[in-house]
């Protein structure tokens, strides 16, 4: 057994001659949180998708669990939890005679953890599952998903669609789990305080391509943004490479930049700016600076 | 594999309540309309059987209804599981592709069986009670049934391959219009061994195309 829960190596998919993810490659540690980010269309879903045998890729292997994605037994399958983006289940049955079927068709199943869940989502058996919302169900699946003891959860995007409430609601019933078992979760989502809450290593999709795979501190001590002040007017270039984004404005100038070090520092010193002040960026900023000018810029 | 079993049965069961009505009725309509035409037993002309003009009548449609059942009924398990996105979600349980086409398959071929089997028993009725003019040709009789096994598995394997996609017009209609073509080699060719070799062999190419199809297809 390896340490290394998802592995996915030089990853090609193409949809009608288009290419959607171009030679992805990325690993998650056992026990390790791993948040992928993207906007619409980035790539996430597909990637998800592919691990889970759903659809084949164009090129590339993927691994979940040791076993590659297109061979997985219904015994691998049992060890994985699928939260799935849109939470389609079976939209006819009721939800009392859909847990039983999820029930019969698993390996294990904790019972009372489920009771549990259950209880808190205050969730109505004998409804139908179409006639629930979203939230609900996405409630139902998260419920039905840590129900099997999983060693790996991957989350597509499971909070879309869910209003603050609900999100918030599902997230911290999501940290809860996730602390208390320390299991290895894959999480994919554009909402990025979701993911900032949560991972402890992120990878962001951008048109198709993994630009970043790195740990969360790591990608914000690479992208720094700071207000330098001059003592008289800013100059047009500080001659720095790998700046994402430069504004200025008379002495004052504000500046972001990719892998951030001290080379870095020693040229703005030479400036001899009155004030360099760093201004603190969440992930949702830095994600917004970097996919809106030059991705590759974050590229390791 | 026995609760995807139990899943089928309890989505598609009704299938074990219409395909005998359908049949009952087939054979009340059939029999009634042909007796109100005749309006007295004419007997077929077509020497090894020595029945009634009616009863012919009554096993040629059933043996063609038969099919057209069973190739709704294939068709309509995929399109549903497509439609529905069902295998999509059952996949991601502790269970894969090749079970969940299993547990259909069971289902359909136990149907299929279960229809033959009531086709049987009402032949055997009806041919206990009806005069003949000359004894029953038992081969004659192996063959139709064999024939309508056949025909029924053929249909129903078109309709698993034509209904798993998308436009429900065009699956259900297009794989009635193949499994029409089917029949028409029924009908040209006769009941012959020729005939029941070239259905099976269809029946088998449509199987494997099913199965290749589901196994590999994006869900």
């Amino acid at each position: 057994m390896s340490d290394t829960s998802v592995n996915v190596e030089n990853l090609v998919k193409y949809y009608d001659g288009r290419c959607v993810l171009d030679e992805v490659s990325f690993k998650v540690p056992r026990g390790c949180i791993y948040g992928l980010l993207g906007r619409n269309g980035a790539g996430k879903t597909t990637i998800i998708r592919i691990l889970l045998g759903l659809e084949s890729p164009t090129r590339g292997d993927t691994l979940l669990l040791d076993v590659n994605s297109s061979r997985l037994s219904a015994r691998d399958r049992g060890r994985i939890g699928y939260v799935a983006e849109g939470h389609h289940l079976i939209q006819h049955y009721r939800v009392g005679g859909f847990i039983e079927l999820c029930k019969n068709l698993s390996l294990q199943w904790n019972q009372k953890f489920f009771d549990h869940l259950i209880a808190t989502f205050r969730l109505p058996m004998d409804r139908r599952i179409r006639e629930l919302s979203t939230g609900m169900r996405a409630q139902l699946n998260l419920a039905l998903a840590m129900a099997i003891n999983p060693e790996l959860l991957i989350l597509d995007d499971p909070t879309l669609g869910l209003d603050t409430v609900a999100r918030r609601q599902f997230l911290e019933l999501a940290i809860d789990v996730i602390q208390r078992d320390g299991r290895t979760i894959l999480f994919s989502s554009h909402i990025l305080s979701d993911v900032e809450r949560i991972a402890d290593r992120i990878g962001m999709l951008v048109a198709g391509k993994l630009v970043t795979d790195c740990s969360l501190e790591e990608l914000k001590r690479r992208i720094k943004k700071l207000q330098i002040i001059f003592p008289d007017t800013a100059p047009n270039d500080l001659h720095l490479t790998e700046v994402i984004r430069q504004q200025t404005q008379g002495r004052e100038m504000v500046i972001t930049v990719a892998n951030w070090n001290q080379h870095k520092q020693a040229v703005i010193d030479t400036y001899k700016p009155e004030s360099c002040t760093e201004i603190p960026m969440s992930l949702e900023d830095i994600f917004i600076e970097c996919t809106n000018t030059n991705p590759m810029l974050l590229t390791v | 594999m026995l609760t995807l079993i139990k899943r089928e049965l309890r989505e598609f069961g009704v299938i074990f309540i219409v395909a005998p009505l359908i049949l009952f009725f087939a054979f009340v309509i059939t029999i009634s309309a042909s007796t109100i035409i005749h309006n007295e037993v004419e007997y077929n002309k077509f020497p090894p059987l020595g029945l009634p003009e009616n009863m012919v009548t009554v096993f040629q449609f059933v043996v063609f209804l038969l099919p057209v059942i069973s190739t709704l009924f294939g068709a309509g398990q995929m399109y549903s599981d497509r439609n529905k996105k069902i295998s999509t979600f059952l996949v991601t349980l502790a269970t894969d592709r090749r079970r969940i086409l299993i547990a259909k398959l069971i289902i359909g071929v136990i149907s299929i069986l279960a229809s033959i089997c009531l086709f049987v028993i009402t032949d055997a009725v009806l041919l206990r009670i009806v005069p003949r003019l000359i004894p029953l040709d038992t081969g004659f009789i192996t063959r139709m049934i064999s024939l309508a096994l056949v025909l029924n598995l053929a249909g129903y394997s078109v309709g698993l391959s034509m209904g798993w996609g998308e436009g429900r017009l065009l699956r259900f209609v297009g794989s009635l219009l193949i499994t029409i073509l089917l029949m028409t080699i029924v009908i040209y060719k006769g009941l012959s061994l020729e005939t029941l070799s070239i259905l099976a062999i269809l029946a088998l190419a449509f199987f494997i195309r099913t199965w290749q199809r589901f196994m590999s297809t994006s869900l």
